[in-house]
């Protein structure tokens, strides 16, 4: 109107939004509303009559910024808030308090935009059509994503050489194996080049070298297509082989958000596993470590780095019992967060 | 993401579901016909109820013929290609709609745009009895009332599924109303009166599926053909109103899904 065009500084802004922050939370809750009713007909009954609620807050004041090309991984128990933060970063559901922002867009008000430029596989849902082979549900993801028929053609051809699917696409997804299945869940997520893909418990249910596959895949996104990948997981090996960076929910809260080595450094304690050739009748005592059981067949202790490094009980256990082999692992994760919560 | 990607989309999708319809050819076949007969047999018992009665306040064998004809090719087009109209308050209880909002495509047109290989054979079985039953002076009004009846359905589907952001458990409840719904409109329009037909027509409108529309090629009226277009609208806008008021209500879910 005033021969002023607002659409290069515009996109140079979005742009620049972009490269300081691919996702932005702030201040951001969430509450559901759950139906309060005790055990027994008669109270079912009574509640009928007189409902009572009880508002739930699942995630609870957070806040994150994540840089685009980052690689974040989400940890927390059952129940922590991770996937309902990440289905309000996808507009998926609404917040009941706070702003997002993801690559500048409102994920709920801007909902349609914003998803031709994310991609997000859910572990426990499957978005290939069941019955038809993987390229059909490729070819109605481009419709959807409104592809040009050349290069849908041209990325699918890439895509089936990294993810080594080109025995795979033509066959019913019926028949496919859960690690093959989704490699080609993978490749449906990332047809339109998003610049953020969101990932919850991609390798639930997979086995490890089906894990690893995936692990390699999502590594291989993050550095050749600068891929912003937020991994929700309950398996550690997964966040710590992935992500430099690690966010810790625990009821709803952001407990911890920095390096994963900062987060190891701040757990003190490993468990360590003997399993014996012969049976030990008196094991060695050392201050720091807790004897967590003692079978004629196994020792399994939990040991306080700190007090006694992980190499002493070791050569004390060599040298006292006729060990057979030796199982080294990180406490539950469950017990980490409590950790990091004290 | 305008009118013709979305058209695009939807006609990719249904061409999917009719190919995996067809990995299982004897299923296709079996249902659709089955429907075809089903429908038969209504209308068979129908003429058997007017050898013995001769009619049912004013209206015929003829009327009734009629009036199967729209309503079978109304819920053919809805239960068809927007199959998933009704299945909305399902996809709200158990999390479901989580895949189509990760989509750039409008959440409801994606949600209800299923294909549904029995109804097929309504349709077809609602386009025979026209032929032989609508009169050709009237065949464009069939043709209207057949569109108006399905977008009336699609719609009051939409309606009472949308409870269920509201309700969280509504899947019996919507479907239950949605087949009453449905029997009330294969019902003639003269066997009520009063109260009743007024809340048939304007408030629970199914008797605007099929009823009116044969009353309309009996007398036709300016005025009543106002009130189908109006209220099957109004419904429509209803629909899109309270499924998007739902959605800002939904809560997700983790249960374990497949995609047919």
């Amino acid at each position: 109107m005033l021969g002023v065009s607002l659409a290069k500084p515009l996109n140079t802004l979005i742009l620049a939004y972009r490269l300081m922050n691919a996702i932005d939370v702030r201040g951001v809750s969430k509450d559901f509303t759950a139906k309060v009713k005790p055990p027994g007909l008669w109270n079912s009954l009574k509640s009928l009559a007189r409902p009572q609620y009880k508002n739930v807050r699942a995630v609870k004041n957070i806040n994150i910024q994540i840089k685009q090309g980052e690689l974040v991984g989400f940890i927390g128990p059952n129940g922590a808030g991770k996937s309902t933060a990440i289905k309000m970063m996808t507009g998926i559901l609404h917040p009941s308090r706070g702003k997002i922002k993801v690559l500048g867009y409102n994920p709920q008000e801007q909902r349609q935009d914003l998803a031709f430029h994310i991609g997000a596989i859910f572990g426990q849902r499957q978005q290939l059509l069941y019955h038809l082979p993987a390229m059909d549900t490729f070819e109605l993801f481009a419709k959807v994503y409104e592809l040009d028929d050349g290069d849908f053609r041209k990325r699918v051809g890439e895509l089936v050489k990294i993810f080594k699917i080109d025995e795979l696409v033509n066959t019913p997804v019926r028949k496919l194996s859960l690690g093959q299945r989704m490699r080609c869940e993978f490749v449906a997520s990332i047809l339109h080049k998003p610049e953020v893909l969101f990932l919850d418990e991609p390798t639930i249910g997979l086995d490890i070298i089906a894990k690893r596959r995936v692990r390699e895949l999502v590594k291989k996104l993050n550095k050749e297509e600068n891929l912003t990948v937020i991994l929700t997981s309950h398996d550690l090996d997964d966040i710590e082989e992935l992500c430099p960076r690690v966010i810790v929910i625990n009821k709803g809260k952001v407990l911890y958000d920095g390096s994963m080595e900062k987060m190891r450094k701040r757990i003190t304690t490993k468990i360590v596993e003997f399993h014996l050739a012969e049976q030990a009748n008196k094991i060695p005592t050392i201050p720091g470590v807790k004897v967590l059981a003692h079978t004629p067949a196994l020792v399994k202790l939990e040991v306080n780095k700190r007090r006694a490094p992980v190499r002493k009980v070791l050569s004390a256990f060599m040298a006292a019992c006729k060990v057979a082999d030796v199982v080294i692992e990180e406490p539950p994760i469950e017990e980490i967060i409590e950790k990091l919560y004290q | 993401m305008g009118v013709r990607s979305n058209f695009a989309f939807i006609v990719k999708y249904f061409q999917l579901e009719l190919a995996a319809a067809m990995e299982y050819k004897a299923n296709f076949l079996i249902q659709s016909v089955g429907m075809f007969f089903n429908d038969v047999f209504w209308v068979f018992f129908w003429w058997l109820f007017f050898q013995r009665f001769g009619n049912l306040n004013g209206w015929g064998f003829n009327e009734v013929a009629i009036l199967w004809a729209i309503t079978t090719t109304s819920f053919g087009l809805c239960s068809g290609f927007f199959n998933s109209s009704g299945k909305i308050a399902r996809h709200i209880e158990e999390g479901k709609l989580d895949y189509y909002l990760t989509l750039p495509k409008n959440v409801l047109l994606h949600v209800i745009s299923r294909f549904n290989y029995p109804a097929i054979g309504d349709l077809a079985f609602g386009i025979c009895v026209a032929f032989f039953f609508v009169p050709a002076q009237h065949a464009w009004l069939f043709v209207v009332s057949s569109l108006l009846g399905a977008l009336m359905l699609i719609s009051f589907g939409i309606v009472v599924n949308s409870l269920g952001f509201w309700f969280g458990r509504f899947k019996e409840a919507a479907s239950a109303s949605r087949d009453c719904f449905l029997i009330i409109s294969s019902y003639p329009l003269s066997i009520f009166g009063g109260l009743t037909k007024f809340f048939i027509i304007f408030i629970f409108p199914a008797g605007m599926v099929s009823g009116v529309p044969v009353a309309l090629m009996r007398d036709f009226s300016w005025v009543w053909m106002g009130y189908m277009v109006g209220v099957t609208l109004g419904f429509f806008l209803l629909a899109i109103g309270m499924f998007y008021a739902g959605l800002k209500r939904y809560e997700s879910g983790n249960t374990i899904m497949m995609r047919g």
